[in-house]
């Protein structure tokens, strides 16, 4: 057993527009946050397909943060509010099949909003710190095929 | 009634105003099997399936089907559903398909158009289906709860995509999980990869199921897939208005509301 501390990995798929202009500000503002965060950058909020989250999970993500403009700020007029939609949809989903919710942060950041990246970095972090690594999905990788298992 | 539909039937095929009648006889054994009828003798094979499991416009929303000339489809409430949403999606229009509905107490009802379709399911007060209650009860377990259970059934999905094939809606020529570059959700019946693969389906009906509940009842293993698909729909009727009754062709998914009410959002 390692007695090192728990280090969360979070991924965090943020628009090209708003939240990573946003984080850049952070960044310029030398504000420090936590560095636990690996940033996807996309094109727009509507660009940020489910899938991608799965598969951050898949990875071996521990918590995944989601990020963009705020409604009615969206550089494509609308992609943000499409991308609300599938966000109250999948979240239910994963609800009801049981996958942790709390580990999937959703948040509007404007380009002006550098503090409160770091704010959503920082929660973030000591929340997942705090419920530990996602060890249900990422159990998932180790199930052996039906084949081997019935074998 | 049986008379009637056989009646009605023949006489559009010997008319050839349709070029062929989709409907269902009896297989082997005691099964009911679907079959498109193109010879008039056959017409009396036809048989009305009182306790339909297959969703016989999942035939019609291939379109092969639909190539070799007009269809006219038995229907019953499922499949008149499915109609609806498919014309809305504009899979089907009036030059491929006519639509005989066999309506439980209320017998046989000839659409000439499938707009009158989509009058009549509006018209119709859609009955609660003589729903379980498993949702609710899954939606009772704690997290953990719902999260074991939903591993143990994907344990058993075997990827055989029966459920994509069963279902009217799910009529993409190239389906998501056949791309492989990237490569989305791993092929393999690995219990991740039937995650990945569930979720999606469960996302891309989000709006449109009809809950017919074909995909679990073609499942060779029996798993109560089509709670995936009412619990998204729950959360779309509740969120973005009944999916079933709005006019318009454009459904929840390929729109928004400025108003779309949530308090995740931080």
């Amino acid at each position: 057993m390692d007695n090192k501390e728990f280090n969360p990995k979070i991924v965090a798929f943020v628009c090209n527009w708003c939240t990573y202009a946003g984080a850049d500000l952070t960044g310029t503002s030398r504000i420090k946050y936590a560095s636990n965060v690996r940033i996807i950058r996309l094109p727009c909020t509507g660009r940020i397909d489910y899938m991608l989250l799965l598969k951050a999970f898949g990875e071996g993500a521990d918590g995944i943060i989601v990020s963009g403009c705020h409604p009615n700020d969206c550089h494509y007029t609308s992609g943000n509010f499409h991308a609300r939609r599938r966000w109250i949809v999948f979240r239910r989903l994963c609800d009801f099949m049981g996958i942790d919710i709390r580990r999937i942060v959703f948040s509007w950041v404007s380009a002006a909003e550098g503090a409160k990246w770091a704010d959503i970095v920082n929660s973030t972090t000591s929340l997942i710190k705090e419920i530990g690594p996602y060890i249900d999905y990422q159990s998932l990788n180790n199930i052996e095929t039906k084949e081997i298992r019935n074998a | 009634m049986l008379d009637k539909l056989k009646l009605k039937s023949k006489q559009l095929l010997e008319s050839r105003e349709v070029n062929s009648v989709l409907g269902t006889v009896h297989g082997t054994g005691n099964r009911i099997r679907p079959m498109f009828i193109r010879e008039i003798k056959d017409i009396d094979n036809l048989i009305i399936n009182e306790s339909p499991s297959i969703n016989l416009a999942a035939y019609i929303a291939q379109a092969d089907n639909l190539k070799k000339g007009k269809v006219l489809i038995i229907a019953s409430m499922n499949e008149l559903k499915a109609i609806k949403q498919l014309s809305d999606e504009n899979r089907i229009n009036d030059e491929q398909l006519r639509v005989i509905g066999v309506i439980g107490k209320e017998g046989i009802i000839e659409f000439n158009k499938l707009n009158e379709v989509s009058d009549y399911i509006q018209s119709t007060q859609s009955l609660p289906s003589a729903h379980d209650n498993s949702l609710e009860q899954i939606s009772s377990m704690t997290q953990d709860q719902r999260w074991q259970y939903w591993k143990q059934v994907m344990e058993g999905c075997i990827r055989c995509y029966a459920c994509r094939s069963a279902c009217p809606l799910c009529y993409c020529e190239r389906c998501a999980v056949e791309i492989n570059q990237p490569q989305w959700v791993s092929v393999a019946s690995h219990t991740k990869g039937n995650f990945e693969w569930h979720i999606m389906r469960a996302i891309h009906l989000a709006g449109r199921c009809v809950g017919c509940q074909s995909c679990s009842n073609a499942c060779p293993i029996n798993l109560p897939i089509h709670l995936l698909n009412r619990a998204v729909n729950k959360e779309t009727d509740e969120r973005f208005g009944k999916t079933q009754s709005t006019q318009s062709s454009t459904h929840c998914m390929s729109s928004f509301s400025a108003n779309d009410f949530e308090d995740f959002i931080k």
